[in-house]
């Protein structure tokens, strides 16, 4: 699904140029649940943008789906992003002017479904992340926990292949973090590729695989041996 | 989707009410000025254009060479409709007319004075003039007929239909009723109530057939696809071809063309109203765009609070350009809303904005050029206020954002000031201009002409005035506050009657020079309080006075005299001595220069009385004169009017320009502060931690409140600086029409500034005191 070569990443401002990612290699299947480690500052954050989308790598190759992306322009990547792939963030990223329900209905309307069947899966995403009962609140009346979930059934509503997940317990206490992790378990379980940034050991242990970065390069790739369920 | 946008630009607009509110409040004042300036500009533009063939409809018009100089007049001789018509085939339908003149009209007791004029046979075929009544070819064909409107039938006849009907007119002339019209609309430079056989008003009018002089109209109809800058090359000396001194170069000018293109300068177009219509259209821009600038100023700098959606929107797979068609769409809500309320203000301000206009401007929704109009300037305001801020708002990396380290960068900092500065430029050169215009007029009323006109009242001396002046100046002298009286045959208010027949000794024969030429009763100079310089004026004890006159020192400069009384020139190929010198004094708009002129003694000519009246009991005076004016024309309304008030009204429409301009200055200088007043609050909230810090290490409310008015201030400034040179070029051009102008005063810029500082202070001075006063220790905890 996912497979990088030589991948590098650096920001220039006027002043220094910062190397955020070095001669990344890594290969991701379809299927996997991989957690990204590393210390502040060691560029998990860019590996995962430029996994998303989102962030062009300065040079190197990015294969996603088949497709070399390193050249794509903006309205490109946009277009591939849609639906492919779901994102969930440390702190949640829901828009505060619209309800849970339309908050989900977002990935949808931009693919253009229509109205009956964006409703019938905007259900059963909420369904599936207990939500339903809070569809018509807004973000500001639900409580950090709740709010990850519903991101969750953003990420999830359209099917997306690939979800990347940015720290998505870290501004959560344990208990709702732990329900935040199950959830990614079972979806990983249901057949989603999962990438999820963390700088909990207790998260990744979620995870079949771990990649340490440091600095900027792959340091160590471990497989899980028994990971929770 | 769309509802979607339509769900996130709602919950935005309630959650940032204040924001949301001035951009109503200045978009919707900004769009209903700009209406109403359009529908001014719309109204300007149709005038005179109702006429079928409106593109057929010529004036012939002469420029006429003094000296090298050109001046060009509508005044034609009265015979030169027939020579026309007979001689270039290119004319369809000439007709020659006269200007407008007030008759007395008189039908059993009724008797009132009506305003109508002189024509031809043709003028029915040339204008599109709707009989209602008549036959249109048998209207003013016959001497003492009379068409009238059907307004005047209804008055006088108490019916619609009085064609065959007489009345009087002028107390002694029978005319029959050959036909009934109806009034050209309100947007017709040309009005008339009553038409009347031209031939009528030559028989009385010998002077007219002669090819030397001027005075009538002339228009025309040309053939479809005449080509009239050939037709003008073949009629340049038609009249020198028949007058051998004529100095006329004749030519055709679009009739409809005159409203606003009618002033001429050396023989070529300079203007006309339509450079007040190009003003007021730029004025109404330029409001317009210190409205979009709110709302542009105030999207991108509330950009942060949004930035986060851009971000996710942008991570769910939102392209660029449906995020440009949101951010395009919510300013188009908030236009399309504000037009409502627009129209609403629109509808709210017409009758005081016909009254300032002097215009009769109704809204008519099932016009669907209107309707274009307002969706046009909704979709204008809507495009140029919102393509900014969605151009901006899109570019945001979703990465950024979502991070929440988006920066304000230098370049987003410096357009938003950038916008302000533009804002108070435009509102700075509006105010300049406001007042320079006031000066003027202000300056136009305040000059000494050269001449009392306070307490001097006239009328038209007509009926058995006009026979028995000497006894009824005799009986208006015994009444206790008449202090003169006197006759004369202009207005004092223009040029009258002009002749270039004047030579003199030393007189080089290729120069031509025009004289204003005052055909005048005794005192006259005396009652109008003409200043003489020298010599003496017209006197009875001099016997035959009609053969001298009185210059003034234009004249005498002219002709080169330095002590002209006593001197003999030729006038009219008569040996004619000059007795009197009076100081120049202004006989037309301070738009013209003063220019030569002559007294002559010729009462038969004159038609306009004098009466100079002493300042007391005023009202006393006006109905003893009425009194004895009723003696000598019973039927005659005692129509007088205050020569200062008449002068006043010269400036009629420099005033109303004044007054326009004064109000959409107000209101760009309160769009403008609104913008400000919500920037402020948003700078004010975004410094909030800093204020707070400030004020924990010491600063005071004083200290902090400067600080904050500090960076306005500075752009206030600097707009003021490309405000003075814009609008001392423009005010320059402007001032320069008048030959006597008050000038530019450094201190009206000094001083508009100064106002521009003071209402920028005291807009931001609000919030920056709010945020001075809030405890520190609420700004410091809240991150």
């Amino acid at each position: 699904m996912i497979k990088t070569k030589n991948l590098k990443k650096v920001y220039t401002t006027e002043e220094v140029e910062t190397t955020a990612l070095s001669n990344v290699n890594l290969e991701i299947n379809e299927g996997e649940f991989v957690a990204i480690m590393g210390p502040s500052g060691c560029g998990k954050s860019t590996l995962l943008n430029i996994m998303g989308l989102l962030d062009n790598p300065s040079d190197g190759e990015y294969h996603f789906l088949g497709h070399e992306i390193s050249t794509h322009s903006e309205r490109e990547r946009a277009q591939l992003r849609k639906g492919n792939i779901g994102f969930i963030f440390q702190s949640f990223n829901l828009i505060d002017e619209l309800t849970v329900f339309e908050n989900v209905e977002l990935p949808l309307l931009y693919l253009g479904v229509d109205s009956a069947e964006r409703k019938e899966k905007i259900e059963t995403a909420l369904d599936r992340m207990g939500m339903m009962h809070r569809r018509n609140h807004f973000p500001q009346q639900l409580s950090g926990g709740q709010q990850q979930r519903v991101a969750i059934a953003r990420a999830v509503v359209a099917n997306a292949k690939l979800i990347l997940a940015d720290e998505p317990t870290g501004n959560l206490d344990s208990d709702h973090g732990d329900e935040v992790m199950k959830l990614l378990a079972e979806l990983n379980e249901a057949g989603t590729t999962i990438v999820m940034v963390t700088h909990s050991p207790h998260d990744a242990d979620y995870a079949r695989r771990v990649i340490h970065l440091f600095d900027g390069h792959v340091v160590t790739e471990n497989m899980q041996e028994g990971f929770h369920v | 989707m769309f509802e979607n946008y339509l769900k996130t630009a709602f919950r935005n607009f309630k959650r940032h009410k204040s924001s949301f509110l001035i951009n109503v409040i200045g978009l919707s004042i900004g769009m209903a000025c700009s209406i109403l300036i359009l529908l001014w500009v719309l109204d300007e533009l149709n005038y005179d254009r109702f006429h079928a063939d409106a593109d057929q409809i010529y004036q012939v018009m002469e420029h006429q060479s003094y000296s090298g100089e050109k001046f060009t007049t509508q005044s034609t001789p009265g015979i030169l409709s027939e020579a026309l018509k007979e001689e270039v085939p290119e004319f369809q339908h000439v007709s020659t007319y006269t200007w407008n003149i007030d008759y007395l009209f008189t039908k059993g007791e009724k008797s009132l004075k009506e305003n109508g004029l002189y024509a031809q046979p043709d003028f029915f075929h040339i204008l599109d003039i709707n009989i209602l009544y008549g036959n249109r070819k048998e209207l003013i064909t016959n001497p003492n007929s009379v068409v009238i409107t059907k307004e005047l039938a209804e008055k006088y006849f108490e019916a619609q239909n009085a064609v065959g009907e007489s009345i009087t007119i002028n107390g002694t002339e029978v005319h029959t009723v050959t036909g009934i019209f109806e009034k050209f609309p309100e947007n017709s430079s040309f009005q008339f109530d009553f038409i009347l056989p031209f031939e009528d008003w030559l028989d009385n009018n010998e002077w007219a057939t002669q090819w030397g002089n001027n005075g009538p109209r002339t228009i025309a109809k040309l053939y479809p696809d005449v080509d009239v800058a050939a037709l003008n090359t073949k009629i340049k000396d038609f009249i020198k071809e028949r007058n051998e001194d004529s100095n006329v170069d004749l030519f055709v000018y679009p009739f409809a063309d005159q409203y606003l293109y009618g002033q001429f300068e050396s023989g070529k177009v300079s203007g006309g109203r339509i450079d007040y219509v190009r003003l007021f259209t730029v004025v109404a821009i330029f409001i317009l765009l210190i409205a979009c600038i709110n709302f542009m100023n105030l999207s991108t700098a509330k950009a942060t609070k949004r930035a986060k959606e851009v971000g996710i929107r942008k991570s769910i797979g939102a392209s660029k350009s449906s995020l440009i068609g949101q951010f395009i769409g919510e300013s188009m809500i908030i236009t399309f809303f504000s037009l409502l309320i627009s129209m609403f203000l629109v509808e709210l301000s017409l009758p005081a904005f016909n009254d300032l206009t002097d215009k009769t401007i109704t809204v008519d929704y099932g016009e669907p050029s209107l309707l274009f109009m307002f969706i046009g300037t909704a979709l204008f305001t809507g495009l140029v206020a919102g393509s900014y801020p969605a151009f901006y708002l899109s570019s945001f990396e979703a990465v950024k954002t979502l991070k929440g380290g988006l920066k304000i960068s230098g370049s987003e900092a410096f357009a938003r000031k950038g916008l302000v500065v533009f804002q108070f430029a435009l509102s700075v050169i509006l105010i300049i201009s406001t007042i320079i215009v006031y000066q003027q007029i202000q300056f136009t009323q305040t000059k000494n002409l050269g001449y009392q006109k306070e307490n001097l009242i006239t009328f038209t001396a007509e009926g058995n005035i006009d026979d028995q002046w000497d006894i009824f100046e005799n009986q208006l002298l015994n009444i206790h506050g008449v202090n003169s009286a006197s006759r004369a045959s202009a207005t004092f208010m223009g040029r009258n009657s002009n002749t270039s027949g004047l030579e003199w000794p030393d007189k080089d024969p290729e120069t031509r020079v025009l004289f204003e030429n005052v055909s005048s009763d005794y005192n006259l100079i005396e009652t109008m309080g003409f200043e003489l310089l020298a010599g003496r004026t017209h006197s009875e004890e001099f016997g035959t006075d009609s053969a001298r006159i009185v210059i003034n020192q234009t004249a005498a400069n002219i002709m080169g005299m330095e002590n002209p009384v006593g001197e003999y020139i030729t006038l009219w190929d008569n040996e004619t001595e000059i007795i009197g010198l009076v100081k120049d004094f202004h006989f037309q708009n301070l738009r013209n220069e003063v220019e030569p002129l002559f007294f002559r003694l010729a009462p038969e000519n004159t038609w306009k009385a004098y009466v100079r009246i002493q300042s007391e009991d005023i009202q006393n005076t006006l109905t003893e004169i009425e009194q004895v004016y009723k003696q000598f024309n019973p039927d005659y309304p005692f129509d007088y009017e205050f020569m200062d008030e008449q002068y006043a009204a010269l400036y009629r429409s420099e005033q109303r320009i004044g007054d326009l301009a004064k109000y959409f200055t107000i209101f760009a200088v309160i769009i403008s502060c609104l913008g400000l007043f919500g920037l402020s609050a948003f700078t004010a909230e975004q410094r909030a931690k800093e204020i707070g810090v400030r004020k924990v290490l010491g600063a005071s409310v004083q200290n902090l409140v400067l600080h904050l008015t500090k960076d306005f201030t500075k752009l206030v400034l600097i707009a003021i600086l490309i405000a003075i040179p814009v609008s001392w070029w423009m005010m320059d051009k402007w001032i320069s029409d008048f030959a006597y102008n008050a000038g530019l005063n450094w201190w009206v810029f000094a001083a508009s500034g100064l106002l521009a500082v003071i209402i920028a202070w005291l807009t931001v001075s609000w919030q920056s005191i709010k945020a001075a006063l809030v405890n520190p220790v609420q700004s410091l905890k809240s991150e």
